[in-house]
């Protein structure tokens, strides 16, 4: 189980994260969900402590990530597995070896076992056969799925995906929520996902959780969220103008 | 008037004093953070079997592929070199017997090492800013932490070796380039045979002239790769953060090789 507890961060003198407190289950598919900028990903970026909190704490089956040193920090995050919203992939390496990159450094896996392995969780994602191509000759969808297989060649306990459909056209997000679903249920990770595509929280969530001004306004389950009578979680889950959220443009308006 | 002139210069003072300190205080921010990474690169040389594919990569980067550009600056300031030396010896008549001890020990001491020192700073330092800090802005070396692999172990140590094992090894190439484009010129337009060329080197240079040249080297090909490193790291925005690193790299690599030859001579040759 990971915990968030009391969470808190700034940058600079700006409060992104106001105590956020969030248990995200076992083997369920938890979605975090909030406007733009309001901390989402910030939030994903403490739990494979890639950021660190200023209050409070994120805890990994009970151990708390600020209390470990950088070796105990690794070996939790190779039980983690973490889809970048852009991919992230590297751009100087093939497909295969981004994908065979952590089974390289932390394994004893021989080339040809590794190969073997790359080419099952293309397969898995749906993409056979492109292991000798280079990132920059993948669509953003490409990209996306090679990511997740990428995050995936560890074995990993917990699964994270920051915005997995974004700038997706919608086949290819409901492939993506398709795929998140199938490797949830086959595998049993556990799976954190920031969106705020709606289609897809309705889809493959178990809880859902909103984060709004730095705290977690909303937690519970999809039918929860649709039958909610908080205007602040009505607005934005039917994506009404008028409301309590007021969106400040950039011109005043 | 004199007053609000008074108070626009104590203001402008004031203001002036407030940038230079903050200079002052990122310098020495920098100094550390530089140094905190030099220390961790220094930790992981105990993966270096097993890193020893990275660095060889890396070496080839800064080795092989700087090959032409040394060719190029050495050849040229070789024989920059014995015309200027040439043009000098005239007052003293003959130049054939100076002419190989005076260019060789200027090439070994500080031409080679400091113009190639330069010039690689701009290609293999400032390359190693845009590299690291494009991997920074795309995310590229978050994907690396969360996969629990080091980015220092796996990206700086194995340039920062690369830099040092390298650079001598392309200042000693730049040596023998530059010295032959000096014979060169000797030969070629003021009658200095080889013979007299080199019993010239033979007679005046020592063994400190070639080695205060390697320390320089060293010491070049570690600062820029370790000022390339940081400053990739330290890299923040899109494809303008990139830029400025790039430029950030070169300018403050070469004023290290600028530094770091002036304590090296102090040092050796004082």
């Amino acid at each position: 189980m990971i915990q968030i507890v009391n969470l808190y961060k700034y940058f600079q003198d700006k409060r992104i994260l106001s105590g956020v407190n969030l248990e995200i289950e076992t083997g369920k598919i938890t979605t975090i969900v909030g406007r733009s900028g309001c901390g989402k990903s910030v939030l994903l970026k403490h739990i494979v402590g890639l950021l660190h909190p200023d209050e409070g704490k994120v805890l990994i089956e009970g151990e708390a990530l600020s209390d470990m040193t950088t070796d105990e920090l690794f070996e939790v995050r190779k039980k983690m597995g973490l889809v970048f919203q852009n991919g992230a992939l590297f751009d100087s390496m093939s497909v295969e070896e981004n994908i065979g990159l952590g089974l390289r450094e932390h394994t004893k896996l021989s080339n040809a076992e590794i190969s073997n392995k790359v080419s099952k969780l293309l397969e898995m994602v749906g993409l056979p056969g492109i292991e000798k191509y280079r990132p920059s000759e993948l669509s953003g969808g490409m990209k996306k799925r090679v990511s997740l297989a990428r995050a995936l060649a560890m074995d990993p306990q917990y699964v994270l995906y920051d915005e997995p459909t974004t700038g997706l056209d919608p086949i290819m997000s409901a492939i993506i929520d398709d795929l998140i679903l199938r490797l949830n249920n086959d595998l049993n990770i556990t799976s954190i996902v920031v969106t705020h595509d709606m289609k897809s929280v309705y889809k493959i969530s178990d809880r859902v959780a909103m984060l709004h001004y730095g705290i977690v306004r909303f937690n519970g389950t999809p039918d929860e969220l649709k039958n909610t009578n908080d205007h602040v979680v009505r607005q934005f889950i039917e994506g009404n103008v008028e409301g309590p959220i007021q969106p400040v443009l950039k011109d005043g308006r | 008037m004199p007053l609000i002139k008074q108070i626009i210069i104590a203001l402008s003072e004031f203001l002036l004093l407030d940038k230079f300190g903050r200079k002052v205080l990122q310098f020495f921010a920098g100094l550390g953070e530089s140094s905190m990474l030099l220390y961790r690169s220094v930790k992981n040389l105990r993966y270096i079997v097993r890193d020893r594919y990275l660095i060889v990569e890396q070496m080839s980067i800064v080795g092989v592929n700087s090959i032409p550009l040394v060719v190029v600056t050495a050849s040229f300031a070789g024989m920059v070199a014995a015309v200027q030396a040439g043009y000098q010896l005239e007052d003293f008549g003959s130049p054939s017997m100076f002419l190989g001890s005076s260019t060789s020990r200027a090439i070994v001491i500080e031409l080679a090492p400091v113009l190639t020192g330069l010039v690689l700073a701009g290609r293999f330092g400032a390359s190693i800013a845009a590299e690291i800090g494009t991997m920074k802005v795309t995310e590229q070396i978050d994907a690396l932490e969360t996969m629990a692999i080091d980015p220092i172990r796996y990206l700086a140590t194995p340039r920062i070796i690369a830099g040092i094992v390298m650079m001598p090894i392309l200042i000693i190439f730049a040596d023998l380039i530059a010295m032959s484009g000096s014979l060169f010129i000797g030969y070629t337009t003021m009658d200095v045979s080889p013979q007299a060329f080199f019993a010239s080197v033979e007679k005046f240079m020592v063994l400190r002239d070639v080695l205060s040249g390697l320390l320089k080297a060293l010491m070049f090909g570690g600062s820029t790769a370790l000022i390339g490193c940081y400053v990739g790291f330290a890299t923040e925005g899109g494809a303008e953060g990139v830029g400025m690193a790039t430029i950030r790299a070169f300018v403050l690599s070469s004023a290290a090789i600028l530094v770091n030859d002036y304590i090296v001579a102090s040092v050796i040759l004082l």
